[in-house]
């Protein structure tokens, strides 16, 4: 019986080479700047992203990968008897899960498809998608990935911080959050993702505030499985989150990354995010 | 994908449980829907006659004995005797129509629900003399429709019921399209707005789910002309273009209608352009993918508009009828202040004068004007602390202090307010928000004086720690300069100026310059407070 093949998209943010060692297929989605369209982290990488953002006057927008994009992928890898599980961004954040939905309905396609709402983004979807593929490598089948992709959609945690909301804003991504904006001082805002939207935690003063804030979210958990940190634009927050999480979580398992441009466009420059995963036990 | 966390049918007594949350669920918004009210005399306020409706129901099913029959023939009970105003009138025909079906149940379920929401809808109607469209009735027909064909088949009470609440919000929406007198208003109708609620009731309690209106959603409630519609150029103006074969431009027409309005759809079998404004542009982008492909996708979220004009009245303290939460009270003097503390979540301003100093019964007013029966309150000068204490204890309500020594360190700890939190937790929040800020107040000495071994000269410009003066100089800038290296601002991540009425406009720059020099990596703000009496107030975080 050929291995469950994990499919998932470029919002989750997966190192490149991670991706390719697990064999996890990533779906791009697209990201509009000006009259161009990019696949997100095809055409365009993260390091040409921030720097276009940074000059450009007018700000980029996202689309879903079309029906025929998944219908390709799926296409590829379908087989007698072969299972694919597709794992995806939230489907309250994107339409994603939709055309991966439509492609699945509406081509006759020989393979089972299993899709997930992960109720997530980046790395949260990320590590899902990490531990599923593992775990197909290793020769689970398509009910225990299944199992296993359920219990850690409800194991994992997204927190971030975010230098302004108008990207989360102007992208229409804010969810209720928006209840922090109209401050007459610059405030900076705490996130964090909750039933697959954009939630409020705190505001506060200054973003090493916030960032104390991202610390002491790790320090609530009693057991850690895995930790995740990414950042838009400020790798030096980065470490300093590393080092101020090592004696709860060793810096060697943690997983550090970029926002690639679909995430980045939404979050901003200045984004940084701590995911923390409980693991799949009950 | 999973199956269902939700329970699928209810049991007599858990269908009491889940009608007394829909009843807190319509009396915690009941402020809102009296607001709404137009129709001059008829119904009073539809708020409040709707709530002691529900309430009156709910009471009468204490007695209740745990089955459907006698449950449900306790609700018509209950509710006729309940009955207040038109729109309580109404309701309690809505819950006999539903009590009509659900009597002869065993369990109430999707199936059973759905067409105990088309009885509904019927009672409903069948009690007023001129039904008219445009009021709760439509509303009450168009959540039926929408779950008809659950009617022999759902297998989910908590799917009908969110069908109904979505088919109801949208009814709700369209309310001043059917009624002149709610499109001139600008508002929708109160009494389908609160069927809408009763219905979103049943819906979180058989989810489970909390029933209060948060406080950050008050927060951007603008009153009665937050609904409506206003609402219905909220979302995405979404223009694409669908480049395919054999397009069915009139099917592509219909679907789309159905995810939002000002729809255009322009083109022939192999390209067409769609215009529509819509609340979730990914619905219509899936849907238009299945035709071919897109092309020129344009998203603008007119929601920003909106907000950018509302902005310059976002100012208005939210309105909150939850007892649950804590009510914040500062001292503010200064235009530009008070309206920062009402901005950061104070519900009641105390106007502190020129000296700062309220009298025991200005506080007593301010804190028995809240709904809140927990009050933090931010002295925001030392002097007052007195005065604040005395109100103290002439209230009932628990009140905590909050020493702040200036309305810098209140902003410091406003900011970490959470008025869902409790007392005890915010209190210390707030407390530590202001050990880990520092404040100095700048003033210019009205006359000589020698306070903590300085020797002040009248019109030199006096810098205050905690109250004490430490520093002095016959210059602004230099005493600038002395007060941020006392406060060790080289080291701060964000130094805040409040600007006093005394000081004009053209001041500010050369302070702020200074002030930039001697930062190194601090982010350097400014605020125009406009307080007395305090040329500057300075934070250093």
């Amino acid at each position: 019986m050929p291995k469950v093949k994990i499919v998932t998209d470029s919002t989750s943010d997966i190192p490149a080479h991670v991706a390719e060692e697990l064999g996890i297929e990533v779906v791009p989605l697209n990201v509009h700047f000006g009259d161009k369209v990019y696949r997100d982290g095809v055409d365009l990488k993260p390091d040409r992203f921030y720097d276009m953002l940074a000059r450009s006057s007018d700000l980029p927008k996202t689309s879903q990968p079309s029906a025929g994009a998944f219908e390709n992928i799926y296409e590829q890898y379908c087989e007698e008897e072969q299972a694919i599980a597709s794992i995806h961004v939230s489907s309250k954040l994107s339409g994603t899960l939709n055309s991966a939905s439509l492609a699945r309905d509406t081509f006759k396609l020989r393979c089972h498809i299993d899709l997930f709402d992960s109720l997530s983004a980046s790395m949260g979807l990320g590590l899902i998608a990490i531990n599923a593929a593992r775990a197909a490598n290793d020769g689970a089948d398509r009910d225990q990935i299944a199992d296993l992709v359920r219990k850690l959609i409800h194991n994992i945690h997204v927190y971030f911080v975010v230098d302004t909301l108008e990207y989360l804003q102007k992208g229409g991504r804010i969810g209720r959050a928006q209840a922090l904006l109209g401050n007459l001082l610059n405030i900076k805002p705490v996130l964090k993702l909750e039933e697959g939207e954009v939630h409020p935690v705190e505001r506060v003063r200054t973003r090493s505030k916030a960032i104390d804030r991202l610390v002491e979210f790790v320090e609530l958990f009693p057991h850690i499985e895995e930790i995740a940190i990414l950042h838009s634009t400020t790798p030096e927050d980065v470490d300093d989150l590393v080092e101020r999480i090592n004696p709860f979580f060793p810096r060697e398992k943690t997983f550090i990354s970029q926002y690639g441009p679909v995430i980045g466009t939404h979050v901003g420059p200045g984004g940084i995010s701590v995911i923390v995963s409980q693991g799949a036990e009950e | 994908m999973g199956k269902s966390i939700f329970p699928t049918e209810l049991r007599p007594t858990e269908f009491v449980e889940v009608l007394a949350i829909a009843s807190d669920y319509v009396a915690a918004r009941s402020s809102e829907l009296n607001r709404l009210n137009v129709f001059p005399v008829p119904d009073g306020d539809t708020g409040t006659n709707m709530s002691l409706t529900l309430r009156s129901t709910v009471e009468a099913l204490s007695e209740a004995d745990g089955t459907y029959r006698g449950t449900m023939d306790a609700i018509v009970q209950g509710s006729l005797m309940g009955a207040r105003g038109n729109s309580g009138v109404i309701l309690s025909q809505y819950l006999a129509g539903m009590a009509v079906v659900l009597r002869e149940a065993e369990v109430a379920g999707g199936s059973e629900m759905a067409r105990a929401l088309a009885s509904a809808a019927q009672s409903a109607h069948r009690a007023v003399m001129k039904p008219v469209e445009g009021t709760m009735l439509t509303v009450a027909r168009d959540a039926a429709t929408s779950v008809e064909q659950l009617q022999g088949h759902s297998d989910s009470i908590e799917e009908t019921l969110s069908l109904a609440v979505s088919a109801a919000r949208q009814s709700v929406d369209r309310t001043p399209e059917l009624l002149d007198i709610l499109r001139q208003a600008r508002v929708v109708d109160a009494g389908g707005l609160g069927l809408h609620y009763f219905l979103c009731g049943l819906l979180a309690g058989v989810r489970g789910e909390d029933i209060a209106p948060s406080s950050y959603e008050r927060t951007i409630d603008q009153g009665h002309a937050g609904h409506l519609i206003e609402e219905s150029a909220f979302g995405y103006c979404t223009e694409f273009v669908v480049r395919g074969d054999g397009i069915d431009v009139e099917a592509m027409r219909e679907k789309m209608s159905v995810f939002g309005d000002s729809l255009l759809v322009v083109g022939d079998q192999s390209l067409v352009r769609v215009h529509l404004h819509v609340l979730d542009p990914g619905q219509a982008l899936s849907c238009a993918v299945g035709w071919g492909e897109l092309d020129k996708v344009k998203i603008d979220n007119m929601q920003e508009q909106h907000r950018a004009i509302r902005a310059g009245t976002v100012k208005s303290t939210p309105e909150v009828t939850v007892a649950a939460e804590i009510g914040v009270v500062a001292v503010a003097a200064g235009s530009g202040f008070q309206e920062l503390f009402r901005n950061l979540g104070a519900s009641a301003i105390v106007a502190g004068g020129q000296s700062m100093n309220p009298s025991t019964l200005d506080f007593v007013h301010a804190m028995r004007s809240l709904s809140h029966n927990q009050i933090l309150l931010l002295v925001n000068n030392r002097t007052s602390l007195l005065a604040a204490r005395q109100a103290q204890s002439e209230t009932k309500k628990r009140v905590e202090l909050i020493d702040t020594e200036n309305m810098a360190e209140g902003v410091a700890a406003l900011v970490g307010f959470d008025p869902n939190g409790h007392l005890d937790g915010e209190r210390d929040k707030m407390g530590q928000a202001v050990r880990e800020t520092k404040t100095a107040a700048i003033t210019r000495a009205a006359r000589d004086a020698g306070i903590s071994g300085l020797d002040i000269v009248e019109g030199q410009y006096t810098a205050l720690v905690n109250g004490e003066p430490t520093s002095r100089a016959q210059d602004m800038i230099s005493l600038v300069q002395m007060v941020l290296s006392d406060l060790r601002a080289d080291q701060a991540e964000l130094v805040t100026f409040y600007w006093g009425e005394d000081l004009s406009e053209q001041d500010e720059q050369p302070i702020l310059e200074t002030a930039r020099e001697v930062i190194n990596r601090a982010s350097l703000e400014s605020f125009r407070g406009d307080q007395p009496h305090y040329l500057a107030l300075i934070s250093v975080e």
